[in-house]
């Protein structure tokens, strides 16, 4: 091996990348090139210098500037309140009712899937009372059945675009079919 | 989610941005824009950026904006009648993270004329020079960020160092200028 394959090979060398037998005449060569030897100690020397050049720490004025930087959070879906906004306009105070109620249900059916109530405080009510009730709740799975149908439509007309996945449509269904039922 | 994981990514690179950039440019005030800059821009590409490349994203961006910092400084050094004054102060005021009785064996002298000749060297012999003998990244790492084969990494880095040595051949003893110099 001469100086000039020796340079060629000093980095790989002293990253210990180099096959054995090219390794061996590496350690040869400067055994026998007291120039090479030189100048690989002072090669070696170099590095540990530059190595130990300090690493500064970030100013932390530099990171707050930096968060104080950034905007606040931007909400890339719309929120479901805004879709309802949007899309009630087409439809009457009614319907509107309707559907927050039926958000409201379809709430406490995905928080409660198990049937398990909300606590409320055990009353005792006359046969009236129920009777009464029975006609409001009745009249409500109306309102509920038929504002289903147009929220449906009006989501596929002012949201999607475009008419509504069928599996979708049967989802929703199941998720209602026991309310529409008297369930 | 998207502010917790760039906040530790923000975390993990500030410290290895800051000092990319202080040693390619020299200068505190410019490192620390520098890393602000690559921070914010980090932000608006975060959801763009894969994981496993966000280190070399973050590196090339440093860098890139490293040579436009100098650029522009280069303009109004030109423009200065001396700049002298600034120059001495690069290594004042400023904490040393690996200060230990280790370390004390490098004179300030020594490291203030490292860090000058880096700071002079061709663009991407510095800039490899930075990321592999101060920063300690990978040479793959290093390919990636300079987009260069590892081989001629190698070879910049091989110059680098030559260069080095023979800028600050008066601290050793046996240097022979014959050494193998391109």
């Amino acid at each position: 091996m001469n100086c000039q394959e020796f340079d060629k090979l000093i980095v790989d060398y002293i990253e210990g990348d180099l096959a054995s037998n090219q390794n061996k005449a590496v350690e040869d060569h400067l055994q026998h090139c007291n120039k090479c030897k030189i100048a690989f100690e002072n090669y070696n020397e170099i590095i540990l210098n530059t190595n130990r050049l300090p690493n500064f720490r970030c100013p932390d004025t530099v990171i707050e500037k930096v968060y104080s930087s950034i905007p606040a959070k931007k909400r890339m879906i719309p929120k479901l309140t805004e879709i309802y906004w949007n899309i009630s306009g087409s439809l009457s105070w009614k319907i509107r009712y309707a559907v927050a109620a039926a958000a409201v249900v379809l709430t406490v059916l995905i928080f409660y899937p198990s049937g398990e109530k909300p606590g409320y405080d055990q009353q005792i009510y006359t046969a009236e009372e129920i009777e009464k009730a029975k006609r409001d709740v009745e009249i409500a799975f109306g309102y509920l059945r038929y504002s289903a149908l147009k929220a449906e439509s009006a989501v596929e007309t002012h949201v999607i675009k475009e008419p509504l996945n069928k599996s979708f449509k049967i989802t929703i269904n199941n998720i209602l079919k026991p309310l529409f039922n008297g369930g | 989610m998207k502010k917790i994981r760039y906040k530790k990514a923000v975390i993990d690179y500030k410290d290895i941005i800051y000092n990319q950039a202080f040693y390619f440019t020299g200068n505190k005030e410019d490192a620390e824009d520098i890393t602000q800059e690559v921070l914010l821009r980090l932000w608006h590409h975060f959801n763009n950026i894969k994981r496993t490349s966000l280190k070399a994203w973050i590196m090339k961006v440093t860098r890139n904006l490293c040579i436009d910092y100098s650029r522009r400084k280069k303009e109004v050094f030109l423009m200065a009648v001396n700049d002298n004054d600034r120059e001495s102060t690069i290594w004042e005021n400023l904490p040393d993270e690996r200060s230990n009785p280790e370390n004390e064996v490098i004179n300030i002298d020594l490291k203030e004329h490292i860090a000058k000749t880096i700071k002079r060297l061709p663009e991407k012999i510095g800039n490899i020079v930075i990321m592999r003998d101060i920063q300690d990244l990978k040479y793959e790492q290093i390919a990636e960020v300079m987009e260069l084969p590892l081989n001629s990494v190698k070879v910049y880095l091989h110059r680098g160092r030559k260069l080095l040595l023979k800028n600050l051949s008066h601290y050793y003893k046996n240097y022979k200028s014959d050494f193998n110099l391109e």
